[in-house]
């Protein structure tokens, strides 16, 4: 009777093991494409490019399906963000007549948390680019999280904006 | 006479730096279960995001790990951008300068293949407790 018992509690560990398992490696809900809803007024080349990227692909597939949405606006907007404001610091150094801080792409409709987000990298990027020297807005755009692993030109090369500013960690 | 003010006008100005340096760091403490099969699974989160004011440092200490391993770290930015994945141990840091503002979320996992479930079906889960200076 003991030994029915012991076997029957070890089964329904390993089964809730297996179900804790399956919960776990269950993939996202969504399958994002450039036409999914909510990716209106994007570029569709830059979405495609994003959608592609296995780096990013790994943290889109992590995060939360509510919280997906605005997470690929975010990053298609500020791959745009980062590209013009690179394209703008280049000029500066070029001219020497200082730039103005790019407009930040915004979607259609832009999903909760998304304005916060955009109005904060325009007044960080912007103090940079209003500060007057170039080597303030080349030390933002080598930040980590932020412009660096942005690739500058992808129909190029794979070189990012850190690596053509030479960044080092 | 005239040095010694200046050595320790110098002094005072070090200390005043340094305590408004600690003064602007917040951390935070926080735990959730990872996997100790990173061939077939992914980073886990417990989904707390940390909002960075200024552009600095952000480092994620592993306090402590249960059963004890390596882990991988990094974390995630709202707009899915990452900080470079680091491995750690109990009691190490992670840390990453010159790193824009913003709200991150921290993701762990083990580096390497460790049986974490004995005799059970796959290598199973840890507990991964952290500390985050941000």
């Amino acid at each position: 009777m003991q030994h029915r018992r012991r076997y029957r509690y070890q089964w329904v560990l390993a089964a809730s093991v297996v179900a804790t398992m399956s919960a776990c490696s269950s993939g996202p809900d969504a399958t994002w494409t450039t036409d999914s809803p909510g990716l209106e007024g994007l570029p569709h080349e830059v979405v495609a490019e994003r959608l592609a990227d296995p780096e990013f692909r790994e943290n889109l597939d992590l995060t939360s399906p509510d919280d997906q949405l605005v997470m690929i606006q975010l990053q298609v907007a500020s791959t745009v963000f980062c590209r013009d404001l690179f394209a703008s610091y280049e000029k500066w150094l070029g001219t020497g007549a200082a730039p103005k801080t790019p407009i930040f792409l915004r979607p259609g409709k832009p999903a909760s948390g998304f304005d916060e987000f955009a109005t904060k990298w325009t007044e960080t990027f912007g103090a940079a680019v209003e500060s007057g020297d170039p080597e303030v807005l080349r030390s933002t755009l080598t930040a980590s999280g932020g412009c660096d692993a942005v690739v500058v030109n992808p129909s190029a090369s794979k070189r990012t904006i850190g690596e053509w500013l030479g960044a080092q960690e | 006479m005239k040095k010694t003010h200046i050595a320790l006008a110098f002094a005072g100005a070090l200390l005043a730096t340094g305590i408004a340096a600690s003064a602007n760091a917040a951390t935070g403490t926080g735990s959730f279960t990872a996997t100790c099969d990173p061939a077939n699974y992914g980073f886990s989160t417990n989904g707390v995001a940390y909002q960075h004011s200024t552009k600095g440092t952000l480092s994620i200490k592993q306090t402590d790990t249960d059963p004890e391993l390596t882990s991988s770290v990094k974390a995630v930015s709202q707009n899915g951008n990452s900080l470079s994945v680091k491995n750690v141990s109990d009691g190490e840091t992670a840390s990453w300068s010159n790193v824009l503002s913003g709200q991150y979320k921290v993701y762990a996992r083990s580096s390497s293949q460790v049986n974490c479930n004995g005799w059970l079906p796959g290598n199973g889960n840890y507990k991964f407790e952290y500390k985050i200076t941000y």
